[in-house]
């Protein structure tokens, strides 16, 4: 085992060239399907120890051990339990075939399992299975560690944690992207490289994936972000299928011209993946030796000209925060201090609150979310990993884990897939012993709150000098000042005249001094009317003073302008675009319409035309208000513009100009307007006549039959027989035929409408139409379901509608024949 | 079932141009204005936030006993389609895939309100990201399968298609041991919540020929 300090090294002198594929060269060699390669090449060493020396012939000077799969759970596959041995014994074969010069990777990667919370497979059974498999490749003499082809970014995590906890191996951690530019679960590059590097990865890169062409996209968005040494192992281009094989399509020479242009954006150990072989990286080191690229001074993690940048993630994106940033919002809302609802539900054991209060602070403007499970009651630790469980799935912002418990707080942060913030560390005593170490464990940022155990230092100069007291021992864990937030400690203003003063003096000297900054702001306002002015005008201040991130209610009203004017004044939102995304649409624009409008302008004839056509029901009602002040007569509103207006939307649908959404605003809408006449209609006017809207409405029984539980199709048809004048009783999903039957027989419906989507449902349709037939019920059967046709409709006396708009046309045509009604819409 | 996979917490994506083709857009026949395309879109995107995401996925041999009748993990189906859909395979996958119930108690809410346009986006943009979810499943798979020289055949099939029958959804429902992720089947073997989808697609092997697949596939 090398020492790490020798591998990074090493690594500052130059890059380094690892080995190609293992799987697809064991396959040439005679691995057949079906067996595990692991313990096929501990069967047939030879031919392992042939390829690794291949590699190392072809300028391999890093090879990886065959135990991609040597996991318990492959392993189990294969009713092979001496997980220890097996790994043991294939590092040793690999050892004894390179010598000593060569470095050898104990090679780990997937279980195949997911790992909580995007799996079954609990987060600390997932270390320790893969400190099993670490321990044994330890035991066999590897000098380094790979975690590779990771596409779920908490097994790599588990796995660094049990590799790290064997020891304190190099490790190099390669996640697998999709070509969307994502693991399989939704991680970027960016956030897995923050996530992984701060959780104690020596090297983070991309393996497998792509072909190099679209890994070198990938590792670009890294390389600013890389604290580490990068890595990269693409494939020989993209598998395709060529006469029923998998191909790799790029050959050796296409290959090794990469290989140069991956170390000149910041790799630092390249090789192969799927589809590469010996000739591959043999091309690839004779480019790199006649580029001359194996120097040190393109290596992401050497770079000088590196901003500092405070960086976090969640499982799947990257925070990353330079000192031009916008200010960040930290919504406070998941915090039971004050809520009774959000109490209740945590003290049910219940989150669909929480989930929501993510999504409107996230859609308020929040970039990241504080979470506090502090009340008495309940078990704070088990409560803030089942909201981190949650969150982490139905929330991409990243999470600060907000408690006063270091216990609690170091269960969070070692589930938590990402980077965390924790709030906070202060200078208390036996706090700061016991959390410091675990927070460098896992690479957490934290809020560094300069208290002392005497209490709050009033000045500014005195709190930077705890500042620098605590950051010095953090130094000493691997700390950086851009890990790290100091609070500003916000007093209240009514007791304190001089505090908000002290408090802006210190976020200046805190951002002068490297670090970021962060305030509660509420607390300054305490006690005061007005508060939001108060706060809103503090805000605006400490951001000039250098505030990075803000605890507080995205939702405020004053908060979220004054956020985003501070940003604009103070040139963190350079072009304006976030100032004029949030503004520029004031006051209210009319939404753009579909350009189907009838004449339009003051004629309310146009306007109600125009917003049946566009769905617009307020517009409806505004124009029908103001037709009716003109005097127009409700009936002649009805049925001279509205019915016009939805039989010409049933037309624009028929001719597919016209889509579902559309066709459902527009009922939506005539529907508004409807209900608005309906009263007004009631009373017959002078000349009524036969007027159609004084007619007994035509009824009609719609149900979706017993067993089906999918209504969308039979709810739009319902709306539209609504717009077209129907009387519609709604029997809702799921309903008995004998149900079904007894509303026919209490309705006497004109029209009795069934509706089945799957095939299983399908024949009660035909059983319910027996069953009215049986009652000497006339009324005709409309059949309507994604699997039913006309010709199965036929078969049994139904009719057929394939969708809602041709549902109404055929009722309309029944009735008409039957001389019930005229064809046409009524009202 | 050993080796089966569960994934929860799932990212849920939004295949826009799909969901616009299940709502019954055509190109270059609807109108779509830039705003209408915007709020829809909108729209989508909140019922896509809505969904609790989750799967399963289990590799199994299996046998074809006769032209029409594949027996895997214990399981007799009898689909001349399905065997078709395997040909040239010696293992296939089952997968499935559900939005989560509170999905279905939100879309139940809309329909209750009336408000039917937003309940017709959000069926449709959940529709396709669950299918969306089968076809991330099926990326998964053959990113594996590559390192054996596998991959998948060219398409899924699902209970429903063809002439395989809906029942055989209560045999994927126990092997993907689907009601730990809350699914569960009705006496129609319609599946709950309603955005749920089980699929099987086989795995072939690289090293069969184009010919051995067309022999087998007779």
């Amino acid at each position: 085992m090398k020492n790490k300090k020798e591998i990074l090294d090493r690594l500052k002198k130059g890059a380094l060239l690892l080995d190609g594929a293992m799987g697809t060269e064991l396959q040439k060699q005679g691995l057949p399907g079906g067996v595990s390669p692991e313990l096929w090449a501990l069967e047939h060493p030879q031919v392992l120890s042939a390829i690794q020396r291949s590699y190392r012939e072809a300028g391999s000077q890093g090879v990886y051990t065959c135990t991609f799969g040597a996991n318990p759970v492959k392993l189990g596959d294969y009713h092979r339990e001496d997980v220890e041995g097996v790994n043991r014994d294939l590092a040793r074969i690999s050892r004894q075939a390179l010598g000593e010069t060569i470095l050898l990777g104990g090679d780990i990667s997937s279980t195949g399992r997911f790992v909580e919370p995007f799996g079954d497979l609990p987060f600390e059974e997932a270390a320790a299975l893969f400190r099993r498999q670490a321990r044994g490749l330890w035991e066999g003499g590897v000098d380094f560690f790979v975690i590779e082809t990771q596409i779920d970014i908490q097994e790599a995590r588990a796995a660094l944690l049990g590799v790290k906890e064997i020891g304190d191996p190099f490790t190099l951690v390669t996640m697998t992207f999709e070509k969307d530019g994502r693991t399989l679960n939704g991680t970027t590059p960016e956030a897995a490289l923050i996530t992984l590097q701060s959780l104690g990865a020596d090297a983070v890169g991309i393996n497998c994936s792509t072909g190099p062409e679209e890994m070198l996209a990938l590792i670009r968005r890294m390389a600013p972000l890389a604290r580490v040494p990068l890595a990269a192992k693409p494939n020989a281009g993209m598998p395709r299928l060529e006469g029923g094989r998998t191909v790799f399509p790029m050959g050796p020479e296409e290959f090794g011209r990469f290989a140069p242009e991956f170390i000149r954006a910041g790799v630092s150990l390249f090789g192969g993946c799927c589809g590469t072989t010996p000739e591959h990286i043999r091309r690839a080191r004779e480019n790199l030796q006649s580029a001359g690229s194996w120097g040190s001074g393109e290596a992401a993690f050497l770079r000088k000209d590196r901003p500092k940048v405070f960086a976090l993630s969640s499982a799947r994106e990257a925070l990353v925060s330079l000192p031009g940033s916008p200010l960040t919002i930290i919504g406070e809302r998941i915090n039971p201090t004050g809520k009774k609802a959000l109490q209740e539900e945590l003290k049910a054991g219940k989150t669909a609150l929480v989930s929501r209060m993510a999504r409107e602070q996230r859609d308020a403007g929040a970039g990241m979310l504080d979470i506090n499970a502090g009340m008495p009651g309940i078990n704070e630790g088990e409560t803030l990993l089942r909201i981190i469980r949650v969150l982490s799935a139905s929330s991409s912002l990243p999470l600060c884990v907000d408690s006063d418990n270091p216990e609690t707080v170091e269960q969070a942060i070692r589930l938590y897939p990402g980077r965390a913030l924790v709030n906070s560390l202060s200078g208390e005593p036996g706090k700061l012993e016991r959390l410091l170490p675990a927070l460098a464990k896992y690479g957490s940022a934290f809020i560094l709150l300069p208290l002392t155990p005497g209490g709050i230092p009033e000045t500014a100069p005195e709190r930077m000098a705890v500042v620098r007291e605590i950051f010095n021992r953090a130094q000493g864990l691997g700390y950086r000042e851009e890990d790290i937030l100091v609070d500003g400690l916000v007093m209240t203003v009514s007791s304190l005249p001089n505090a908000p003063v002290q408090t802006l003096e210190t976020l200046k000297l805190a951002r002068e001094a490297g670090f970021g900054a962060v305030l509660g702001l509420s607390n300054v306002s305490f006690g005061l009317p007005a508060r939001e002015w108060i706060n809103g005008a503090f805000l605006a201040m400490a951001c000039a003073a250098g505030l990075s991130f803000a605890i507080a209610n995205p939702a405020g009203e004053i908060l979220g302008p004054v956020k985003a004017a501070s940003d604009l004044l103070l040139g963190r939102d350079p072009r304006g675009g976030a100032f004029l995304k949030r503004f520029a649409g004031l006051p209210a624009k009319a939404p753009e319409a579909s350009g189907l409008g009838a004449s339009g302008g003051g004629d309310p004839e146009g306007g109600i035309t125009e917003a049946i056509l566009n769905g617009e029901k307020e517009s409806l009602l505004q124009e029908l208000g103001r037709a009716l002040e003109g005097g127009r007569k409700p009936r002649d509103l009805l049925e001279g513009i509205m019915i016009p207006a939805i039989l010409r939307v049933g037309d624009l649908f028929d001719q597919k100009k016209f889509f579902l959404p559309q066709l459902m605003g527009s009922a939506e809408a005539m529907q508004e307007g409807f209900a608005f006449l309906e009263p007004l209609l009631k009373s017959p006017e002078p000349g009524d006549g036969e007027s159609p809207s004084l007619r007994r409405p035509p009824k009609v029984v719609l149900a979706t039959v017993e067993g089906d539980i999918h209504d969308i199709g039979k709810n739009i048809v319902a709306l539209l027989f609504r717009n077209y004048g129907f009387q519609v009783i709604d029997l809702g999903k799921d309903v008995p035929g004998e149900r079904i039957a007894e509303a026919a027989l209490k309705h006497r419906p004109d029209l009795v409408g069934l509706s089945a989507l799957m095939t299983t449902t399908m024949p009660r349709i035909p059983e319910t139409a027996a069953r009215l037939k049986s009652l000497g019920l006339g009324a005709p059967v409309l059949a309507g379901g994604a699997a039913v046709t006309r010709e199965w409709a036929e078969s049994f006396g139904a009719y057929y509608a394939a969708d809602g708009i041709q549902a109404v046309r055929r009722a309309q045509e029944l009735l008409a024949a039957a001389g019930k009604t005229e064809e046409g819409p009524a009202s | 079932m050993k080796g089966l996979r569960v994934l929860t917490s799932l990212r849920a994506e939004l295949p826009f141009k799909e969901t616009l083709i299940r709502l019954g857009y055509v190109k270059q026949k609807s109108l779509l204005s830039a705003g209408e395309e915007e709020a829809l879109r909108a729209e989508a995107e909140a019922a896509v936030d809505c969904l609790d995401l989750k799967g399963a996925i289990l590799r199994l041999p299996f046998s074809l006993s006769g032209p029409a009748t594949v027996e895997a993990g214990g399981c007799r189906w009898q689909s001349r389609d399905l065997a078709r859909s395997l040909a040239g395979c010696r293992e296939l996958c089952l997968m499935a895939a559900t939005g989560g119930a509170g999905f279905s108690e939100q879309l139940d809410r809309l329909l209750a309100a009336g408000e039917m346009k937003k309940a017709v986006i959000w069926n449709a943009a959940a529709s396709e990201a669950v299918d969306a979810a089968l076809d991330r499943f099926t990326l998964l798979i053959n990113r594996e399968l590559v390192k054996e020289g596998k991959r998948t055949a060219p398409h899924r099939f699902s209970p429903g298609f063809g002439d395989l029958d809906l029942w055989v959804q209560k045999d994927l429902v126990r092997l993907l041991n689907l009601e730990t992720l809350g699914v569960r089947l009705n006496d129609s073997c319609i599946l709950t919540p309603e955005k749920s989808v089980t699929a099987i697609i086989g795995i072939r092997s690289g090293i069969m020929s184009n010919e051995e697949i067309r022999e087998e596939s007779k």
